[in-house]
């Protein structure tokens, strides 16, 4: 390829003008006339049966539409209570509840009603008898024999070293090698429990959907999502509706994180408008995000790590319980990826997922990955303090190289972990002393993008101007880094290409944008789709001039034959044949669903001080390193960069769910404390290119990575500022006070 | 029962009858059909509702419509002046500081009050003036960078 023009460059986004003048239209926004406005009433209680639920007084409250129940979900599915507790025990009732609620915020009914008031007065009508059950919010207390059973119908003999309860609901093992042996050839072996903290993705917009029947059934769907296609599914799967009756379209999404890849409140609302013969909205307010949507898993991991006096890991072993809230999770819990940066010669991991009386988890933002770094890198941490070693010279001489496997067996390609190292320690965040009073830590992190499936449709309008159509979702600039892909090929500019995620209806198949693999898969299928559209225009073109395909030149929109530049004949006028049946269109596709494990690897510094009256830790500087293979669009690259990495920050410092008697106690943005614009410093990002085999112009995964490393980095460099490991996060103030006070330090 | 409400709304005058109960918010997106400000918490914690109520930043989901009375409030709908840009929407768009964009229209208009009242604010005086308004996508660094480049810029007339 010769030297990009569009791509690499810093464009600015194409829907940032309708986002700074207020025009953009996020899901709440949408407005459609006679809709009805809802409300869900949701339970008070952890843990319960539902003995009775009596929602007639609220059907006839004035200006009320229709209410909703588990019942008329399970109905909807063709199924009596009866039939569901004995054939569909794992139906999901997070959406509703039909026979018991497992958490505090579970929804319980749902009103559709004339105004907002109306709706919220209606719920005071509804009777529900509730049968208290204990019930369990901590995953080690939940595991143990005789501990509360959420679902004793489904409940699963797991066979473990311990003996277990009920409410273990996975159990996986990884092994390699002898970890026996392993230990044996160490001359330090280290051993600490880590916790994490159950967190929220924080995204500012709250899930907002409005949901329309027509008068032939035919189903309308605005949502804020990462995937209309699996909005789709999960409400056609729910509902039992097929997907021709079903039509999705993506609004602007206020930030998803991984929250908004899945169906949460949309079978609901398409219920509640199917029942009342009226649109109608659903809005989550700030405290149902927090109390029932689908936060970020809290993991508890036991690792024991050996390695050599020269510092080369010789074995790790490790228990990892990671709970998974109310119901068993869809992901495979693994913290083995954590571990995958180094070469780990004996290897045995144990893992649980344990339910318990709290939301469901979801995916955050490389889901599950920040808490086994936060494990595995703070012992790497622990292991270079105690052989007194540089802990980047730790993680080079133990670092994955080209070639090498990863744990599961698959050797890895062309990978840019040692390069990212290299950068780190020739940068003067690291290559010079910090300032006193300061303290570095440092941490890794791995991810490895799944490529799922996309689609993109390139039209080439009459006038010579590009139309191109997809279905994946812009959460992080997609359409303007697709734009640029088609603007590169054709050697365009921007304004001359028109981007569109398009629906359900209209757009061909995409999975979710997530997993750090849209500009990745769907990259790949809008280039795809380019030469699709090339090789018909080459074809008109050579066709038009009388010459053989081989020997057309290309250029400003222009063909012509080798050596006459002369004759052309330009895209404009072979496109502009399609009106009035001059000539076929010029309409392209392409679509990917298969690209190869290009794993992107981040390694960050943070530079801190402590106070040692308060136990304050303040972030003073902060570098965050990734190799990203080819950034698209650096300034679209490094705000990924950032805004993962202060996430990350977050989960360190101060974010964290407070749980008593079963009970959220921070439901809102004061007590749950995400980080602002005054407690952080500049991030600042350090872009690696060391390119993927495949994947756009050589293009990483990008979104993922950055969150891995800062739990571990922050901890890090509290641990080495106070010379007491914190191995339980948030370090809050109260933390740290509490950690200098023990030894009598504060 | 309904109440007159008299507001100049991005310089229009506007007569409309709102409930006691509705809080400027409501009004301004429900009544006024101005979707640009935006609801993140309801609780004053998130600053996504920021409006400017004579010149001054306000969360408009902690004002009540009534209590606006006779006031003249600036929405994001009003900041740019027909098709020009306002140098920090000019800015939040040339620096990458616009991410998911639903903190956008709050963050624009609490910098313009910031910038309103300390036309050159160091780092520092941003970050504690926008620390009411949570962003989760973008770490906030080039937001910070945008509310500088746009304080370097000449304001347009």
């Amino acid at each position: 390829m010769s030297k990009p023009k569009v791509v690499g460059q810093r464009v600015p986004r194409v829907d940032v003008p309708d986002k700074v003048t207020g025009r953009a239209i996020f899901a709440a926004d949408v407005a459609i006339s006679n809709a009805l406005a809802s409300a869900v009433l949701r339970s008070p209680h952890a843990h319960a049966k539902i003995r009775r639920l009596d929602v007639s007084r609220a059907r006839t409250a004035e200006g009320v539409a229709a209410v909703i129940t588990g019942q008329d979900l399970l109905q909807a599915q063709g199924l009596t209570m009866e039939e569901a507790r004995r054939l569909r025990p794992a139906l999901r009732q997070h959406y509703l509840a039909w026979d018991k609620v497992i958490y505090a915020g579970q929804a319980v009914a749902v009103v559709a009603a004339t105004t907002q008031e109306a709706a919220q007065k209606a719920l005071g009508l509804i009777q529900v008898d509730y049968e208290l059950l204990p019930s369990v919010t901590d995953v080690e207390t939940a595991m143990k024999p005789g501990a509360p059973a959420l679902h004793p119908n489904l409940a699963v003999r797991i066979s473990a070293k311990v003996e277990v309860s009920d409410n273990v609901v996975m159990r996986t093992e990884i092994r390699k090698g002898d970890v026996a042996a392993g230990f044996a050839q160490a001359d330090i072996v280290l051993e600490e429990t880590f916790r994490t903290q159950m967190v929220h993705q924080g995204y500012m917009e709250p899930h907002a959907v409005t949901a329309s029947v027509a008068a032939d059934g035919k189903i309308t769907v605005w949502t804020t999502t990462q995937g209309s296609f699996s909005i789709r599914q999960g409400i056609s799967q729910t509902l039992n509706i097929p997907d021709s009756q079903l039509r999705v379209i993506p609004t602007e999404v206020g930030g998803g994180f991984g929250a908004k890849a899945f169906t949460l409140i949309e079978p609901l609302c398409v219920l509640l408008a199917q029942k009342a013969g009226r649109p109608v909205k659903m809005v989550m307010s700030r405290e149902e995000e927090f109390i029932a949507a689908t936060p970020a898993p809290p993991v508890v991991y036991r690792l024991k790590m050996g390695a050599t006096r020269d510092g080369r890991i010789t074995a790790a072993e490790g228990t990892a319980i990671f709970d998974a809230g109310a119901f068993a999770g869809e992901m495979a819990p693994s913290a083995m990826d954590s571990l995958a940066l180094y070469k780990v010669p004996n290897l045995s991991l144990e893992h649980f997922q344990v339910v318990t009386n709290k939301p469901p988890v979801g995916a955050y933002r490389a889901p599950n990955h920040p808490q086994g770094a936060f494990a595995s890198e703070s012992m790497l941490d622990m292991i270079a303090q105690s052989l007194s070693l540089d802990p980047l010279e730790l993680r080079l001489r133990n670092a994955v190289q080209d070639g090498d496997a990863t744990p599961d067996g698959v050797p890895l390609g062309r990978i840019g972990f040692k390069e990212t190292l290299q950068r780190i320690r020739e940068h003067p965040i690291w290559r010079e002393k910090p300032k006193a009073g300061r303290s570095r830590g440092l941490a890794c992190g791995v991810w490895t993008p799944a490529a799922l499936t996309s689609t993109a449709q390139l039209q080439v309008t009459p006038d010579g101007s590009f139309a191109l159509t997809m279905g994946s979702v812009d959460i992080t600039g997609v359409r303007t880094t697709m734009a640029q892909i088609v603007a590169e090929e054709f050697g365009l500019d921007m304004k001359e290409v028109a981007v569109t995620t398009g629906d359900t209806d209209t757009a061909g198949y995409a999975d979710v944008s997530g997993g750090s693999r849209t500009t990745r898969t769907t990259g790949t299928a809008v280039l795809r789709a380019c030469q699709d559209v090339k090789a018909q225009l080459r074809e008109r073109a050579a066709a038009q001039l009388r010459v053989s395909i081989e020997d057309l030149e290309y250029g400003d929109k222009k063909f012509w034959a080798n050596g006459s530049p002369k004759t052309s004949v330009s895209i404009e006028a072979i496109a502009g044949k399609a009106v009035f049946g001059r000539g076929d269109v010029i309409v392209g596709h392409g679509q990917c669903s298969r690209l190869g494990r290009e794993p992107a690897y981040a390694v960050h510094v943070a530079e801190i001080s402590v106070d040692r009256e308060t136990g304050q830790v303040q972030v003073e500087r902060y570098v965050a390193a990734q190799d990203v293979g080819f950034a698209l669009n650096p300034t679209l690259v490094e705000g990924q960069l950032q805004g993962s990495a202060v996430q990350g920050i977050g989960w360190a410092l101060s974010e964290g769910y407070v749980y008593r008697n079963g009970i959220l106690q921070n439901p809102n943005f004061l007590d749950y404390r995400m980080l602002t614009a005054a407690d952080l410093p500049p991030i600042e990002p350090v872009l690696v290119e060391v390119a993927a085999p495949d994947g756009p112009y050589g293009a990483r995964g990008v979104g993922e990575p950055p969150i891995i490393p800062p739990l571990a980095a922050v901890a890090n460099a509290v641990s080495r500022a106070i010379g007491i490991r914190i191995t339980s996060l948030p370090m809050t103030s109260e933390a740290v006070w509490r950690a200098l006070k023990a030894r009598g330090q504060a | 029962m309904k109440i007159p409400l008299h507001i100049t709304v991005n310089g229009q005058p506007r007569e409309i009858l709102v409930e006691p109960t509705r809080t400027l918010l409501e009004t301004i997106r429900v009544d006024l059909g101005l979707t640009g400000s935006k609801e993140g918490c309801g609780k004053g914690n998130c600053g996504a509702c920021t409006v400017l109520l004579n010149g001054m930043a306000v969360n408009s989901c902690l004002v009540l419509a009534v209590e606006a009375e006779g006031q003249e409030v600036l929405t994001i709908e009003g900041l740019s002046q027909g098709n020009r840009l306002h140098p920090l929407q000019q800015a939040f768009l040339d620096q990458g500081a616009v991410q998911c964009g639903f903190c956008t229209p709050g963050v624009l208009l609490l910098a313009k009050s910031l910038l309103d009242t300390n036309p050159h604010p160091s780092e520092q005086e941003i970050r504690t003036a926008i620390a009411g308004n949570l962003c989760r996508c973008t770490g906030y660094d080039k937001i910070v960078r945008a509310i500088v480049a746009a304080s370097k810029q000449k304001v347009a007339p």
